[in-house]
Formats: structure tokens, C-alpha cells, sequence
């Protein structure tokens, strides 16, 4: 759907996108992340033509793609992080959508304003000004104009930021919906339990560099971070700890509470062994169960302790 | 894309913009506003020369407003001048202020709205669709030439009305007055449309386009003031090397070859709508540089 090879942008002196080579398959969710001024809006920029790659090539659709890619623009559907202040204040949401869908050229156009209204909950305020609508209503009537003409791609970006709870899981079950709909979706953002919870695959991007791509699963598994098996017993006594470090798979042993934590290898599911091993030492176990590195602890891992190891590598660090 | 494709997307693109601009330009209090300044003018210019005919013919002396006029326009372009624009009447000279104030208003209007919406992002939302920073131009430019085309349409109807009112004939003059204006008006906005791209912000670029234009304006009175002395060393140095760049230097040109004839005022009208385009080229090429965004 889109694949990117080499891609550089400079601003004077400054290289805000350096040599990103992404591939965001169709069908699927990419998560794009990365910290604040990773090169993320960057890369966005220049896969929406609004900017000009200072170097490499972009296909889009089976196409090469570059700024001047009018035809091709028409079937993607952009979400800004905020909808521009000032912008088009005195338009109501039904003119406002009706002046993207002439310029989209959208068939039946009425129709479709009137169904995408009522599906972002608008309906009630389509004929208020824009100027008096909240942060969530205005990222509603983003994503309605985005999908106004049914691309195939969806762009997003920081699509979620700031929004509350409510309209965050409205957000996130409108991504997934539209993706269930066979539309692909590129979204960046901060959110990445979010992010976790909605991504087929993410890349993660730092100082401008790609530095992993990849599904959730492969991403951590590249990460040399212990598991961690957490079991609650009645009470811990110095000789159950004692026994438990010198079991031959534990790399360390600690307490929370009445909470027994064994951090071992992931090279396997050691759950067994530790139930064996509580067994003969005649405990009570009450509960027992695996945590494993989240995406938020793969990201800070990978764009901060790694960051140099995996981008001197440029790639053999990272999962694809 | 199919490079075929691409002008016509774009066309489509700048006809849509344009749509949208001429909705809020209606839509707002200030075209009325300008509309009735206009018309004032040309009202006040035709009702004060019918009062300045006497039996002997047009006296300026005979109202405080001619008056002035008289001693503006004499002082800067001498009595053959005058003579010449009143030749058939005022409504060559009501015509040319009113448009003129309502053609300065409409590109001062699409510079500033064509810089702000640039600068809040609003033009980045178009671009994200099949829309570049040349369909927002080419957008702002049909806004424009469509108000001043209504313009010239109203204006010319009102001076029907009062010609009738005061039984003053309108010429042939005021036709290919009309059309240079016309012209000139489309120049104007080009100019405006390239300092919109060159600058970033509204009120710098608004700056540039007023500051521009008084100086051409000021580089043609000079042409034909009476000054002297270092100032006129100063504004022929300066118009020798500015005036190719300005359209009331080549609107003047095209003017004063209409007198000659209609084929003249034709050939004259040719150098005007060169610069225009040049302007456009420009103002494309600039946009062009940074992507199909907001350059």
C-alpha cells in the first residue's frame, strides 16, 4: 500500500527524516511511533505530497508517488493532529463538508454528509458554526471529512491526543471499523497502549531513523528484557527465597507484598517449573501469571538504551 | 497521475476554492461596505460635474469638489490631461475611482485571506486532497476577477442610471476604459497573489502589496508631475528600473495607445496581461519549490 525506500528530508542543516524505508501492507493497522521530533509529521508530510523529499522514492497504491500526485491524493482520507484554529470558523459542519466534497467530487454528496454526520454523532450540531465546536467535535468532523470520499488509506495523525475517554474509545472503534472495512490505516501517535491494543504492526522512529518495524509480538521479542512470573502465596519466608534464587532458571528473585517475582529468560514459558518447584516446597499458591514487556516498555527500550546499538546496525537490531 | 489529469484536477480544485471565497466574501459586511464607498464616489463625481456646467460648458470652479479635483489632476498630469478625461463627460474618472477602490479592496482581501489561511493550516487541510498550493492561487485569482467582473458590470449600470438621470452622454471611452481597468484589475491581483507567496504571514504580505503598489503609483505620477531637481533624478532612476515590473506603467502604456485607435489599445492591453502571467508563473514556481502543500 505504501512503501517508502531511502527517504530524506533536510531542513537547512537540520535532517529530520534520515534514509526511513517503511512498507505499510494493505488491510493492516501501522502504528507510526516515535518521540517528539522523531520525524514523524515529517515522513506524514512528505507521504501526503505537502512536502518534498529532499531524497528517496515512495510507491502508493503500486504507484510512484511524488508531490504532484494529484489523482493519487484523492484516495486517501487525512486526519490532522488538531483541525487548524481559525480556519473556515464561519462555516457550519454540513458546509464545511459539502466544500471538501465538491473539491473531492463526491457522488450523491448530501447522502453521504447526512450519514457520515449521523455516524460521528454530529447530526444535532450540523448546522452550527465550527467556530463553536469542542476539540472532540472538531475531531469528529475531521475524520467525517476524511472519509467523506471512501479512501482506501487512511492517514492519521496524533488522531487520538487529547481527546477524554469517551471520545478516545469512540476514536479507537472508528479506526477499527473502517480498517474491518478494508481500509488500510497509517496512524501516529504517543498513546501506545492504545496503540498496542488497535496495531497490526508499528514502525518506531527515532532522530529520524526507522529503527524498528515490525508486529507487536516481534518487536518485543527483540527486546533482551527478562519475563517476569509474579505468584501470590499466603506468606514468603527467607528459605522459600533462598531456594528460589538457585533455581537454575531465575536471573533474579524479589517481593512485592505477599507477591513472589521471578525474573526469568523468555526463551520459554517457565510457569510449569515454578508451579513444580512451589509444589515440593509445600506452598499455597493463590494466583500465578506472566508479564511480559509491553509496547510502551519495547519503545522506551528501543529509542532510548538502544537507540545507538540498533542504529549502527541500521536495521539488524530491528524486527521486520 | 496522469499528467493529463492534472490540470483539469486542478482547475476543478480552483474553481471549488474560488467558490468557497466568494461565499465568505458575500457572506461578510465588508464587500457591501466597499460596494456603497464606490458607488458614493461615483455618485458624488457624476451629480457634482452636471452641477458644473454652465452655459459656457464644464467649470470645475463651480463646485468644491471639482474644485479639488481640478487642482490634483492639473497640478500632477497638466491641462491637456484634464481636458482629455472630461472630454466625455465624468464617467470615465467615476469609473476608474470606483472600480479602482473596489478592485485594490478585492486583492488586498485575497492577499491577506491567501497568507492567513496559509499560515493556520487551513490550506494544508485543501492540500491534503486533489488540491496544490497553484489551485489555491489560481482559487483566490478567479475570486477576484469574478467580484471585479460583478463590479464592473453594477458600476457600469449605476453610471447608466445617473447619465440618464443627468442627461450627460456616456462615450466610447469609457469602454476601453473599462477593459484596460479590467485588465489592470487582473494584473493587480496577480501581483497580490505573488506577495502572498512570498511572505509568510498576513499583515507582511498585505505590507508588500500595499507598499508595492503605492510606489508604482507614485513611480507613474511621477512620470508626469511636475518635479524637479533631485526628485526627479530619484524617480526616473527608480522608474527606469522598477516600471517594467509595474502594471500601472503598462496600464498607462495601453491607455494612452487607445487613444490611437481600437487595434493599438488591443496591442497596448498585450504587455499587461504578459505581466500578469509572469506574476502567476512566478507565484506558481514558488509554491511549486516546496511540495504541493502550503510552500
Amino acid at each position: 500500500m505504501i512503501r517508502t525506500r531511502g527517504l530524506v528530508k533536510r531542513y537547512g542543516r537540520l535532517t529530520a527524516v534520515d534514509g526511513v524505508s517503511l512498507e505499510v501492507l494493505p488491510g493492516e493497522i501501522y502504528g507510526f511511533l516515535g518521540p517528539n521530533g522523531a520525524g514523524k509529521t515529517s515522513t506524514i508530510r512528505m507521504l501526503l505530497g505537502t512536502t518534498r523529499p529532499t531524497a528517496g522514492s515512495m510507491t502508493l497504491f503500486g504507484e510512484a508517488y511524488d508531490h504532484r500526485s494529484l489523482e493519487l491524493r484523492r484516495r486517501i482520507g487525512v486526519v490532522p493532529e488538531r483541525h487548524p484554529a481559525g480556519a473556515w470558523r464561519w462555516m457550519t459542519a454540513r458546509e464545511y463538508l459539502r466544500f471538501f466534497a465538491a473539491l473531492f467530487e463526491v457522488p450523491r454528496a448530501e447522502e453521504r454528509i447526512g450519514a457520515l454526520l449521523e455516524r460521528m454523532e454530529l447530526s444535532r450540531a450540523a448546522d452550527r458554526r465550527v467556530a463553536a465546536f469542542s476539540k472532540g467535535m472538531l475531531q469528529k468532523l475531521s475524520f467525517a471529512r476524511a472519509l467523506l470520499h471512501g479512501p482506501d488509506l487512511l492517514i492519521l495523525d496524533e488522531p487520538i491526543s487529547g481527546l477524554d475517554p469517551i471520545g478516545l474509545k469512540q476514536v479507537r472503534d472508528l479506526i477499527v471499523e473502517q480498517n474491518r472495512d478494508g481500509r488500510t490505516v497509517l496512524i501516529s501517535s504517543h498513546q501506545l497502549s492504545e496503540m498496542e491494543r488497535i496495531c497490526h504492526r508499528v514502525g518506531i522512529l527515532s532522530s529520524g531513523r526507522l529503527i524498528a518495524q515490525g508486529t507487536m509480538p516481534s518487536l518485543i521479542a527483540s527486546l533482551e528484557e527478562d519475563a517476569e512470573i509474579l505468584v501470590e502465596l499466603e506468606r514468603i519466608g527467607p528459605e522459600l527465597l533462598r531456594q528460589a534464587r538457585g533455581l537454575p532458571f531465575t536471573r533474579s528473585v524479589s517481593v512485592e507484598g505477599t507477591t513472589l517475582v521471578l525474573h526469568v529468560g523468555r526463551e520459554r514459558d517457565y510457569r510449569r517449573d515454578v508451579g513444580e518447584f512451589l509444589q515440593g516446597t509445600g506452598q499455597v499458591v493463590l494466583g500465578m501469571r506472566e508479564r511480559i514487556p509491553s509496547l510502551e516498555e519495547a519503545f522506551v527500550t528501543i529509542t532510548g538504551d538502544n537507540v545507538a546499538r540498533l542504529a549502527a546496525g541500521s536495521g539488524k537490531g530491528a524486527a521486520t | 497521475m496522469k499528467a493529463a489529469a492534472r490540470p483539469r484536477r486542478r482547475a476543478h480544485a480552483a474553481l471549488v476554492i474560488a467558490q468557497r471565497l466568494l461565499f465568505e466574501t458575500m457572506i461578510g459586511p465588508g464587500i457591501y461596505v466597499a460596494a456603497c464607498c464606490a458607488l458614493l464616489a461615483a455618485h458624488a463625481l457624476v451629480t457634482e460635474f452636471a452641477l458644473s456646467i454652465e452655459p459656457g460648458g464644464f467649470n470645475p470652479e463651480r463646485t468644491a469638489l471639482y474644485r479639488l479635483v481640478y487642482e490634483l489632476i492639473v497640478s500632477a498630469f497638466g491641462q491637456t490631461f484634464f481636458d482629455g478625461l472630461f472630454a466625455e463627460g465624468p464617467f470615465v474618472l467615476a469609473y476608474t475611482v470606483s472600480f479602482g477602490l473596489l478592485a485594490v479592496y478585492f486583492a488586498s482581501g485575497s492577499v491577506t485571506r491567501l497568507a492567513m489561511e496559509r499560515r493556520v493550516g487551513a490550506m494544508e487541510l485543501v492540500c491534503y486532497g486533489p488540491a496544490d498550493g497553484t489551485s489555491c492561487l489560481l482559487g483566490a485569482l478567479g475570486r477576484d476577477m469574478a467580484l471585479s467582473l460583478c463590479s464592473a458590470l453594477l458600476l457600469l449600470a449605476f453610471l447608466g442610471v445617473l447619465s440618464l438621470r443627468h442627461n450627460l452622454a456616456m462615450g466610447p471611452h469609457l469602454a476601453s476604459a473599462a477593459a484596460a481597468l479590467f485588465l489592470l484589475a487582473f494584473a493587480v491581483s496577480s501581483m497580490g497573489l505573488l506577495c502572498a507567496s512570498l511572505a509568510t504571514r498576513a499583515a507582511s504580505a498585505a505590507a508588500l502589496f500595499t507598499g508595492l503598489l503605492l510606489l508604482f503609483a507614485v513611480l507613474l505620477a511621477a512620470r508626469y508631475a511636475g518635479v524637479t531637481g533631485y526628485a526627479r533624478t530619484l524617480a526616473s532612476a527608480l522608474s527606469g528600473a522598477l516600471q517594467w515590473f509595474s502594471p500601472l506603467f503598462w496600464w498607462d502604456l495601453a491607455v494612452r495607445m487607445a487613444e490611437r485607435g481600437a487595434l493599438p489599445a488591443c496591442v497596448g492591453l498585450l504587455p499587461l496581461a504578459a505581466l500578469s502571467a509572469s506574476y502567476l508563473t512566478a507565484a506558481h514556481l514558488l509554491t511549486r519549490s516546496a511540495g504541493s502543500g502550503p510552500w
